[in-house]
């Protein structure tokens, strides 16, 4: 309460001075205040007088080149304010480009595990530990299921390597044999989330080395620790894994190894083959088939949206031509749909999509218009009629 | 308040999963990026968020209605990071010293490579590294997110004066930083010549 009365009369003091006009030593007056004084006012006006007026802020944001507007006059009366005046406005406009401290994979991750930890209220929580001073800059879910058992079944003697990468004895060898998950930390910092009956292996000198290279057998979930000067290799059935940044999936069957991105990029290489690596973006699958070696690109069965914002705004769909929905849904999986624009034009549909699957989506969409729709490598093809 | 909020709101309080998460794509990272001009630790910041949404999801049949789902959360992270920390009191005074910029210093280190070294945005980041916790914060919470001091006030629990002095000595500072910044800047111009 004390403090409060010196304070009403530290303002009451600071007027009086400001009225004679040598404010040189004395605290200005909080902006709200100083409405009603007349124009002059701004002669005094500095940098921060500017940042903190809100009727400044407001003319800055705008930036609509109201030359009407008092603050230009300004500009005209006192000269000598231009150079803080168009500083302050500078200020106010950048402050709002900061960028964020978070990157979208590690949001995705946060919420993620969110979701997780909410819809099963009866089990113990997923550890909500991040290990302290380690930041993943890449969250690798890697799922690799080469049909270990099978593959252990069938292999010919002596060739115990569907792995190019070997580095000799001293190996170290995680292998986790329980019926449930089995979590451990890389040398480096990153996580590995081993499925049961899957193992992998690194070298003792894995941090010691140029890349980091882990072999696996089965499904695992990765969290890498980002280095730009080591990448990081997941060596598994013939093919190399690199990681170019954020999360990818990769599965197989007993034949063939995929991979599969859920964000960002990876590279897949077919070892011991010249041929050029392929670079994956979202949604989109590698399979790899062994016996001829060969690399093919697809969609992932089970598309999920990359780019939340388009969902949150657009999926609400009231009498628009098909051709916006197509163009959102692309925009949203980062899946390339194709279709004849000028075919389509009648076609004006309302859909307020929620959280269906992609497929269920386009199901949807296509039997309202009555269209069909096919995969075609990496993309969708829709096939229609038009509508009357 | 925005149309959508309401609607997310009340049926996320009526235990509407995809309610939640919409909650969350829409307001993890303006809380995470608030939550880091007092909490400078990220990885402490997001356990904080993670144990305030797990407790939001708990006591959702009990929760009121809001006019600024923004603010509530902020307010309520705010809660969540000083509760067991006596109370915001304690931020105040440790706050009028300045911080250890260290910790900061990996986050930036990102953003400048992140971004052109020489945008403002990235100077302006830079500069707020540089202020004490609680300048950092009502200046993110004045020019980022644009709330007025009303609402400010309300926030941090203190009067709308002390809102306005909080707000002039920490663009005192902030100048006096970024003058700093560029004089150095300017000199290092004039030397490479």
């Amino acid at each position: 309460m004390i403090f409060e009365k010196s304070h009403s009369f530290f303002i009451i003091f600071s007027l009086e001075i400001h009225y004679i006009d040598i404010r040189t030593k004395a605290r200005p007056l909080p902006a709200d205040l100083r409405i009603w004084q007349p124009m002059e006012r701004y002669k005094n006006y500095r940098f921060e007088d500017f940042l903190n007026d809100d009727e400044f802020r407001e003319w800055a944001l705008s930036r609509s080149a109201d030359t009407d507007s008092k603050w230009a006059e300004i500009l005209l009366r006192y000269p000598d304010k231009a150079e803080d005046l168009e500083r302050a406005a500078v200020i106010v406009r950048e402050w709002k480009k900061q960028p964020s401290a978070l990157s979208d994979a590690q949001m995705v991750s946060d919420i993620g595990r969110i979701m997780r930890n909410i819809e099963e209220p009866e089990k113990k929580h997923i550890p909500r530990t991040y290990t302290p001073f380690v930041r993943y800059a890449a969250a690798v879910i890697l799922m690799l299921g080469i049909g270990w058992l099978a593959w252990q079944q069938t292999r010919p003697a002596g060739s115990d390597a569907p792995i190019a990468y070997r580095s000799g004895e001293s190996d170290i060898e995680i292998v986790n044999d329980r019926s449930s998950d089995l979590e451990k930390t890389l040398p480096d910092g990153s996580v590995v989330t081993l499925s049961p009956g899957s193992r992998i292996s690194y070298a003792a000198s894995f941090t010691g080395s140029d890349s980091r290279n882990v072999s696996l057998s089965g499904e695992a979930f990765f969290q890498v620790v980002k280095d730009s000067l080591r990448p990081f290799f997941v060596y598994s059935g013939g093919i190399a894994t690199r990681v170019l940044g954020t999360s990818f999936t990769v599965r197989s069957g007993a034949e063939d190894v995929s991979v599969t991105v859920r964000t960002g990029k990876v590279a897949v290489y077919v070892l011991d083959e010249k041929k050029e690596n392929i670079v994956l973006t979202p949604n989109q699958k590698a399979v790899y088939t062994s016996s001829d070696k060969t690399i093919t690109r697809t969609l992932v069965e089970e598309p999920l949206i990359v780019r939340r914002q388009e969902l949150d705004s657009r999926f609400h769909f009231d009498e628009v031509p098909a051709a916006t929905i197509f163009e959102a849904l692309e925009k949203a999986y980062g899946i390339p749909i194709r279709f004849d624009k000028t075919i389509m034009q009648h076609c004006l549909l309302t859909l307020p999509f929620r959280e269906e699957p992609f497929y269920r989506k386009l199901d949807i969409l296509c039997r309202t218009i009555g269209a069909t729709y096919r995969v075609d490598g990496n993309q969708i093809v829709i096939e229609s009629n038009g509508c009357e | 308040m925005i149309e959508q909020d309401t609607e997310i709101w009340k049926t996320f309080r009526q235990g509407d999963k995809i309610a939640f998460e919409r909650l969350l794509y829409r307001y993890y990272r303006p809380l995470f990026d608030y939550g880091l001009k007092f909490q400078k630790d990220p990885d402490i910041l997001r356990d904080d968020l993670h144990d305030l949404m797990l407790s939001l999801w708990e006591r959702r049949a009990f929760l009121n209605d809001t006019d600024n789902l923004k603010l509530y959360l902020f307010a309520a992270l705010r809660h969540q990071i000083f509760r067991g920390k006596q109370s915001a009191k304690l931020l105040i005074e440790m706050s009028e010293e300045f911080d250890d910029t260290s910790v900061g210093q990996a986050i930036e280190e990102e953003m400048i490579l992140a971004e052109s070294a020489r945008a403002q945005s990235v100077q302006i980041s830079h500069v707020m590294q540089k202020l004490s916790r609680r300048q950092q914060e009502v200046l993110h919470l004045k020019f980022f997110e644009e709330l007025s001091n009303e609402q400010i006030a309300g926030l941090l629990d203190i009067s709308r004066p002390a809102v306005a002095n909080l707000l002039y000595s920490a663009l005192r500072a902030f100048k006096l930083c970024w003058k700093t910044e560029f004089t150095l800047v300017f000199l290092m111009i004039i030397m490479s010549k």
